[in-house]
């Protein structure tokens, strides 16, 4: 074999060298986007393993979002017997005063008690170990605090009803390494302080943690079940170690899970632009393939031939790949700098090569292999009448055979690398069908418009009627072409426009009525106060809404066993502290489904209103009975109705709303919610009203809407950097298009050149087909990502969709002018060609 | 030696059977330069491509040197052609990304024979090309790149030339050239040649003459008896 195959192989390269590397260009594109994703994850995974311990502050953590009762103290006095030591944290959102700049801000409080933390390191920004800087009257703050108020270390700090000094910049708690994720920049004191304050009342919401270390030797896993059996049916979690992710890395597992589907889509965009190289490759080798026949190459050796050339170049492609994902990786910790809780250390994963080598061939013998396959049927007596083969035109059913069968053929080769990338998941198979759906779309609309440009009338001019013609050239790939660069568009613009919508939705199109600032944890002996301060602004009284907290204590009647339940959703919900209210009327957003919401004298005792997706959760239905225990006290209410809630609207809504005459007497604090637009009055207004009711918390939904806003940009800018790979990919399909139409552009250009045509006018045909092609790519990605975000927004986000060309326009020009530019760049050469050259070639 | 007995090639057009090829019995002994001559469609190419195996008959059987190629599968055919036969085509074939050196390599890398090169290279020198080893076939005129073919085709020591036109894209004076050395590489290899041509001139060089018409053999110069064509061969 190997007298013939290899040095055949190696001249097949060296003849087609141009177009084998885009062959293999579009296959390293592809590879690149995922191994950067495998590479970066796989080292972030590493990085939160390592420091697993550190990421807790402890082996386990006993979570809970109500003080510690009775049961919770047993447990945690029982590891303390055997030796565990126990350190507390709470945690809750107020607001700071800075009595020398008069400035407040929302923050987040955190008070840790003795032994935090067991594992990891608060940093300081003088160095000095926290402990010498931490007692009962000083604060360590984030710098951003510091910024925004204009205060220094050194300075007072009113948290609540207490004074204390800064003690110096907090540069990093070991166990809450991200601070996107606070609504406010971090305070950190100690336990007793955080108590002193006066905010910790039974009406606040806070989040209590004990952090455990266990003694040496023990078996933390063993000790944190035997707390989950001691506690299953109290409302607390536990936590250890091993099972713990932080939020922020849970976040990155499935920012980058999904990332990683997005680089298997531009590795199949790639695997389509292989497909395509190689069948205009093999046809453009069938009379080669005939002459070696009559020469006595058996089908076997010319199989051998080109499927080794496949897998090469396949390889090539892969390591190339695996080269640029290892490269494109360092982005990706920039690019996610403010999420990232570890430092990650860059490394060069094998794994991820491993597999990014593998997908790499996969695909590329995935969508080589029938092309190639096919070679065996070319009759060696093509040599005498290839004229009379030549393009014989397929009819009917089987002009849609082969299409079909391709599409077949990615949609399977899509579900089985999901399956592999992700698992038989759900986002494995939303991923298919999305991509199966796109691509379908997509090539279905692409051709629908070449066709549709086919009949429309020719137009007059030459340039025009000669470049659109281009379009249909045999092996112009212009339906793939479109395709993939529309999948391009229509995920990078398809991203812009969901965050823009969803910011829309939060911000901009907040009606001029609705308010935007909510006031919580009044008190009742402060309600006048309140009115007081407001009154002084100019505002009248807003209402004060009661808010009673409380948790779900029965059903029906029957006590709640939270270890009884075995759907983890559901214990989630009914683990909640829910905010209960009371009143006699609907509000605006509200919707009754069930039941009527008037109180029923025939019904005796508390009457409680339902939202639907609790009553649901819960089987619950009008007549049906929930036991709610409110600091102790149960309260059992017959459900009288069920309500639809518009959660999306900014007010203060309610799964439960009481009827009157049930909860007056109950602990509680208010709420209330005001529109001031002017930001100045804003900052004016929650300052007087801090300084006046300190333990009262202001919320800025524009301060909150701008956090969110930061965060939507940071994953914004990630998935566009994969979709990048996917325009990549495109690109690369077209300049390999043009390179294999190449020759025959040449000897068109040199007809039309010979038959008078200048240069110029030869360069407009170009343009015009080039033009028309971007413009039908740029046109199919933004409708499909107009469809798209469309559906996400109504359907997923249950928002409202707006449609504002201007996002559409520019991502159309931008994608016309693109390929433009690649186009004509990349054939430069045709036009440069003199006549008589290529003349004497014939 | 070729033997053909009662081979007879039809193909359907329209649902109608065409017969290209009416039952036709020959023998062309080993060593003979026979010319098909005939006008266009009267069969000669298709009765080449079935004499190479390229194409199967309808009916009949082919022998040549006493194997029956009738009957053989595809590779076996390809392996059959690449130790018997060569070929010389009028569009001359060769395969416009290699060489002309390795255009002539490829038959014996194929038959994996080794030395290719210096073989390669003895017959680029034998047809008078030693000079143009590295061009491409775009790089040479018509009567090169048929003599390129012609080197091809005697790469493997061949028993039967099968030559489609040789001449037919090529002036007569390159024709006659082509011709000639045709002729010496038939005379110094002792191979048989079967030659498809219009020309008389040509066909004049011929030891026999076969006419084709329709399908059918209307003349035959010497209906070839017995032991004539080793006296042609010796001569």
């Amino acid at each position: 074999m190997s007298t013939f195959v290899w040095p055949m192989l190696l001249r097949e390269a060296r003849a087609s060298a141009k177009r084998l590397l885009l062959f293999v260009l579009c296959i390293a594109a592809g590879v690149g986007g995922l191994v950067a994703v495998k590479a970066f994850s796989h080292n972030l995974q590493r990085a939160v393993r390592g420091e697993a311990r550190s990421l807790l502050a402890a082996d386990i953590v006993v979570r809970s979002s109500r003080a510690p009762g009775a049961a919770e103290q047993a447990a945690l006095a029982q590891v303390q017997a055997q030796g565990a030591q126990v350190a507390r944290s709470l945690e809750f959102i107020s607001m700071a005063r800075a009595p020398a700049t008069r400035q407040v801000q929302l923050v987040s409080v955190r008070g840790v008690g003795t032994g935090y933390p067991f594992y990891g390191e608060v940093v300081t920004g003088s160095g000095k170990p926290f402990r010498s800087l931490l007692n009962d009257d000083s604060v360590l703050v984030y710098s951003a605090l510091l910024l925004k108020m204009g205060l220094h270390v050194g300075d007072t700090l009113e948290v609540g009803h207490k004074r204390f000094r800064i003690a110096d910049v907090l540069v990093k708690e070991p166990d809450s390494p991200v601070q996107m994720f606070n609504l406010g920049p971090r305070v950190l004191m100690t336990e007793a302080a955080a108590r002193e304050t006066g905010l910790v009342t039974p009406t606040s919401r806070l989040r209590y943690a004990a952090l455990i270390k266990v003694p040496p030797g023990a078996d933390a896993g063993a000790m944190a079940r035997g707390l989950q059996e001691r506690l299953a049916s109290s409302f607390a979690s536990v936590d250890t170690f091993d099972t713990s992710q932080p939020r922020s890395s849970r976040f990155l597992g499935r920012l980058t899970d999904f990332l990683d589907l997005v680089g298997l889509a531009a590795l199949l965009l790639g695997g389509i632009g292989v497909a395509g190289a190689i069948r205009v490759f093999v046809a453009q080798k069938l009379d080669t393939l005939a002459v070696l026949k009559c020469l006595g190459a058996t089908s076997r050796d010319l199989l051998a031939v080109y499927l080794l050339l496949a897998v090469l170049m396949g390889l090539l492609g892969a390591a190339l790949g695996v080269a640029l994902g290892y490269g494109a990786q360092l982005a990706l910790p920039w690019l996610l700098r403010d999420l990232m809780p570890v430092n990650v250390q860059m490394a060069w994963p094998w794994a991820a090569a491993g597999q990014g080598l593998l997908l790499g061939l996969v695909t590329t013998l995935w969508f080589a292999l029938p092309p190639i396959w096919a070679l065996r049927q070319v009759p060696p007596a093509r040599v005498f009448r290839r004229q009379v083969e030549a393009e014989a035109p397929r009819k009917g059913r089987r002009r849609w055979l082969a299409p079909l069968r391709a599409g077949l053929s990615l949609l399977l080769l899509a579900a089985l690398l999901a399956v592999w990338q992700a698992g038989f998941t759900k986002i494995a198979g939303f991923f298919v069908l999305g991509l199966a759906g796109a691509v379908a779309a997509l090539h279905l609309s692409a051709l629908g418009l070449l066709a549709l440009l086919r009949r429309l009338p020719k137009p007059a001019g030459f340039e025009l009627r000669q470049g659109l013609s281009s379009l249909y050239r045999p092996g112009n790939q212009s339906g793939a072409v479109v395709m993939s660069l529309g999948l391009g568009v229509l995920l990078l613009l398809a991203v812009f426009l969901i965050q823009q919508d969803l910011l829309r939705q939060l911000v901009a199109s907040s009606p001029e009525s609705q308010p935007n600032l909510f006031f919580l944890d009044i008190q009742p002996d402060e309600r006048a106060q309140f009115d007081q301060v407001l009154a002084s602004h100019g505002y009248d009284r807003p209402e004060l809404i009661p808010v009673i907290r409380a948790r779900i204590a029965a059903l029906n009647g029957k006590p709640l066993r939270l270890d009884e339940v075995h759907d983890a959703h559901q214990r989630r919900h009914l683990r909640f502290e829910y905010s209960l209210t009371y009143r006699d009327r609907l509000v605006d957003g509200e919707q009754v489904i069930a039941g009527h919401f008037a109180k029923d004298p025939a019904i005796p005792g508390p009457q409680v209103s339902l939202a639907d997706w609790f009553a649901e959760d819960s089987d619950l239905h009008v007549g049906n009975t929930v036991t709610v225990d409110i600091q102790g006290v149960q309260v059992r209410a017959t459900v009288t109705s069920i309500r639809k809630v518009d959660w999306a609207n900014r007010r203060a809504n309610f799964s439960f709303v009481f009827l009157p005459g049930a909860l007056e007497d109950a602990p509680r604090m208010y709420v209330s919610a005001l529109r001031v637009p002017d930001e100045t009055r804003r900052v004016t207004l929650q300052r007087d009203l801090v300084n006046a009711l300190p333990n009262v918390t202001v919320l800025d939904v524009e301060m909150i809407y701008r956090i969110i806003q930061t965060l939507l940009d940071r994953i914004g800018v990630v998935i566009q950097f994969m979709a990048a790979f996917c325009i990549a990919v495109g690109l690369v399909i077209l300049l390999a298009a043009i390179a294999t139409t190449k020759y025959q552009r040449i000897r068109e250009a040199v007809l039309l050149k010979t038959l008078g045509a200048t240069r110029g006018a030869v360069a407009r045909v170009l343009a015009v087909e080039y033009l028309v092609l971007g413009g039908l790519a740029g046109a199919v990605g933004a409708v499909a990502a107009g469809a798209f975000s469309w559906g996400l927004v109504t359907y997923v986000f249950e928002g409202r969709w707006d449609l504002s060309l201007p996002p559409y326009l520019a991502a159309w020009a931008v994608t016309a002018l693109l390929i433009a530019g690649t186009g004509l760049v990349s054939s430069l050469d045709v036009l440069m060609k003199k006549p008589l050259e290529v003349l004497r070639e014939e | 030696m070729i033997e053909l007995h009662a081979l007879s090639r039809s193909v359907s057009m329209g649902g109608r059977e065409l017969t290209i090829l009416h039952p036709l019995t020959l023998t062309i002994p080993r060593g003979q330069f026979v010319a098909v001559m005939g006008p266009s469609g009267s069969g000669k190419s298709t009765l080449l491509g079935l004499m190479a195996g390229l194409d199967a008959p309808t009916s009949g059987e082919i022998r040549i040197d006493g194997q029956a190629i009738t009957g053989m599968n595809e590779d076996a055919l390809a392996r059959f052609r690449g130790r018997h036969i060569g070929f010389v085509f009028q569009s001359f074939q060769l395969i416009p990304t290699l060489t002309a050196r390795e255009n002539v390599q490829v038959p014996l890398e194929i038959q994996r024979s080794p030395g290719a090169v210096p073989r390669a290279d003895a017959l680029l020198e034998q047809v008078g090309l030693s000079g143009r080893a590295q061009h491409y076939p775009a790089q040479l005129s018509g009567g090169e790149q048929q003599r390129v073919a012609i080197a091809r085709a005697f790469a493997c020591h061949p028993p039967v030339l099968l030559a489609d036109e040789p001449t037919g894209n090529l002036d007569s004076r390159t024709g006659a050239q082509i011709i000639a050395l045709l002729q010496r590489l038939h005379q110094d290899e002792g191979a048989t040649l079967v030659m498809v041509t219009h020309d008389p001139e040509i066909a004049r060089a011929a030891q026999r003459t076969i006419q084709l018409l329709d399908g059918r053999v209307v003349h035959d110069s010497a209906p070839a008896p017995a032991g004539e064509a080793s006296a042609v061969a010796a001569g």
